[in-house]
């Protein structure tokens, strides 16, 4: 009986495991063992142990570009959760009221979320191109011209701006997240509140958002991973090189033009490019972990 | 076995030009007045953008020469005789801020492919770039009628400098089993034959020597190329990490946005390069 037992958690788990430790465990270890290396552009030299996290923090300008990438990251991840998940969470407690054509609106607020990213990123550089775009041109039409700028080329607005276009791709998803929350409320509870003489903020306060939780617990944990992983809709939109003057550089872009290359200057730097990807590693594994374990604990089960 | 050569040129539409009674300009000053007359008549006189740093590069690689003594510099801080900080390299980078009134409205969201779209269908009169872009633009718009001229110098009596570079090599590997027949075609490569194919063909600058150019618009690149420096950054400085044209195209952004002034945009060059250029550490 124990034998068998064995067996199927050996058959079930088995194919799961080998993909994860050649596709995700394996990739991480070599990651760290080769930040530990001196490298010739893709040619692994001989041991080098701390060197490249030491020229990382210390050789200009690496310690100011991976600043920058840094709080651009917590930047992202700061206006995700104040524009995209509070929206989000504004929609889904509209849609659980029910409205007229609510399952229109649900599908309507996902349906970015099934563009591809790399045309969500083509087709927003388009809309905000100062020459040609929709935007400046709809700004003018408007008689607000003196508010047209170059969105994703301005210094000040160029992060902001991809960010909302972040939120406007994945709007859905959270939207989505909540909404099966609010539902998944047994009705007894809101009816019992509303009995006892709850208005509708002492239900929101009460009941529905402590029920939410788990659901918060998710996308904050998924918001922080994405935008700390952030990579394809600034490569997409802006290039490698986070421009302009690194006003859209992250962490994910640091890292992918150090180890492989900036366009057409291309310079392969796999040490330092691999340490990089070990400080992301580190940081949004502790932090992603003891995230979720503290946002866990203030959970409440139902009974 | 090299396959081209580049040179950084002003290419300018005839037809604008003669539209609006301008001709080419032999200074400075004179160039800056015509884009003034052309944006006065309503016209966005340059094509070029700052979204894309590289292309700001290739804007400082035509600009700038003329104004720190093209390959006297080149030589002297390739030599380490001096450093990017030097005044005479970051006042000759300043006069890119003069050409900003004359780009098209919000130039620091405009990217290469808008640069060329704006060339190509005539919204622009002159595109700041390179000679690869003879044989794209020829291709694109077969009524288009262009030409180039080299930046103007200070004074009418100087020939102007112009930035070039060797685009790229045909190599073999040293391990294939093919070796005869990789050295054929290497070989062929460096026949006239094949040189004038590539030029008549792509209208590149082709280094094989004894080939004839019969684009009236590579005619012009050659007889510039009779005073060309080296590209600097590209030549001298991209040999390790972080390199030169990574420092210069960042920096360069900042410049044209206004937030860093010529002296700084040296500084931050000079300082990123003496990671490993010897003679820029203090």
């Amino acid at each position: 009986m124990r034998a068998s037992r064995r067996l199927w958690l050996i058959v079930f788990l088995g194919p799961a495991l080998v993909l994860f430790v050649v596709f995700v465990t394996y990739p991480i270890l070599s990651a760290l063992a080769y930040s530990l290396y001196a490298w010739e552009g893709i040619g692994r030299r001989g041991f080098a142990g701390l060197a490249n996290f030491v020229r990382l923090f210390q050789t200009f300008p690496y310690p100011r570009l991976l600043a920058g990438a840094f709080w651009h990251n917590v930047v992202v991840f700061v206006l995700t959760m104040l524009i995209q998940n509070v929206v989000a969470l504004g929609l889904a407690l509209l849609l659980a009221r029910g409205p007229r054509g609510a399952r229109a609106y649900r599908v309507i607020f996902f349906l970015p979320v099934t563009l591809s990213l790399v045309i969500v990123g083509f087709m927003w550089a388009l809309f905000l191109n100062p020459v040609f775009g929709v935007v400046n041109k709809s700004l003018a039409a408007i008689g607000l011209s003196g508010l047209a700028r170059p969105w994703l080329g301005d210094p000040s607005t160029a992060l902001v701006t991809l960010t909302l276009v972040n939120a406007w791709r994945w709007l859905g998803f959270p939207t989505l997240v909540f909404l099966a929350g609010i539902n998944a409320v047994p009705d007894d509870y809101l009816e019992a509140a509303r009995i006892d003489g709850a208005g509708e903020t002492a239900v929101l306060r009460h009941i529905i958002f402590p029920l939410l939780a788990p659901a918060v617990t998710i996308i904050v944990t998924l918001t922080f991973i994405g935008s700390f992983n952030w990579f394809e809709l600034p490569y997409v939109v802006q290039g490698v090189s986070g421009p302009p003057n690194r006003a859209t550089d992250v962490l994910g872009l640091l890292f992918y033009r150090t180890a492989f290359g900036e366009v057409d200057t291309g310079l392969q730097d796999i040490g330092i490019g691999s340490a990089i990807a070990v400080l992301m590693f580190i940081l949004m594994a502790t932090v992603s972990t003891l995230g979720a374990l503290y946002m866990r604990r203030r959970e409440v089960e139902l009974a | 076995m090299p396959f081209a050569t580049q040179t950084l040129v002003i290419f300018y539409n005839k037809k604008i030009f003669r539209q609006h009674g301008v001709s080419v300009p032999k200074t400075w000053d004179a160039f800056l007045t015509l884009m003034k007359t052309l944006k006065d008549k309503g016209v966005t006189p340059l094509a070029n953008g700052a979204k894309e740093g590289w292309t700001l590069e290739i804007l400082s690689g035509v600009i700038a020469p003329n104004f720190y003594g093209g390959t006297n510099f080149y030589e002297a801080v390739t030599r380490g005789h001096t450093t990017f900080r030097d005044p005479t390299y970051t006042n000759a980078l300043a006069r890119m801020l003069d050409l900003r009134p004359y780009m098209p409205q919000g130039f620091m969201g405009v990217d290469y492919a808008t640069m060329q779209q704006l060339f190509l269908n005539e919204q622009a009169a002159m595109f700041i770039g390179g000679s690869w872009e003879i044989g794209f633009f020829k291709q694109q718009n077969k009524n288009l009628d262009f030409d180039v001229f080299a930046a103007p110098p200070e004074r009418a009596d100087q020939i102007p400098w112009v930035s070039s570079f060797n685009d790229g090599n045909y190599g073999i590997n040293a391990k294939t089993p093919y070796m005869d027949a990789a050295m054929k075609f290497i070989r062929f490569t460096a026949t006239k034959e094949w040189g004038q194919m590539f030029t008549d063909m792509l209208a590149q600058m082709s280094p094989v020597p004894g080939v004839v150019i019969k684009d009236p618009v590579l005619l012009q690149v050659q007889a510039m190329n009779r005073k060309s420096t080296p590209y600097i950054m590209l030549v001298g400085f991209r040999w390790q990490a972080p390199t030169g044209s990574t420092l210069l195209q960042s920096a360069l952004q900042a410049m044209m946005a206004g937030q860093m002034t010529p002296a700084q945009v040296g500084d931050e060059v000079t300082r990123g390069l003496s990671a490993w250029v010897d003679s820029f550490r203090r």
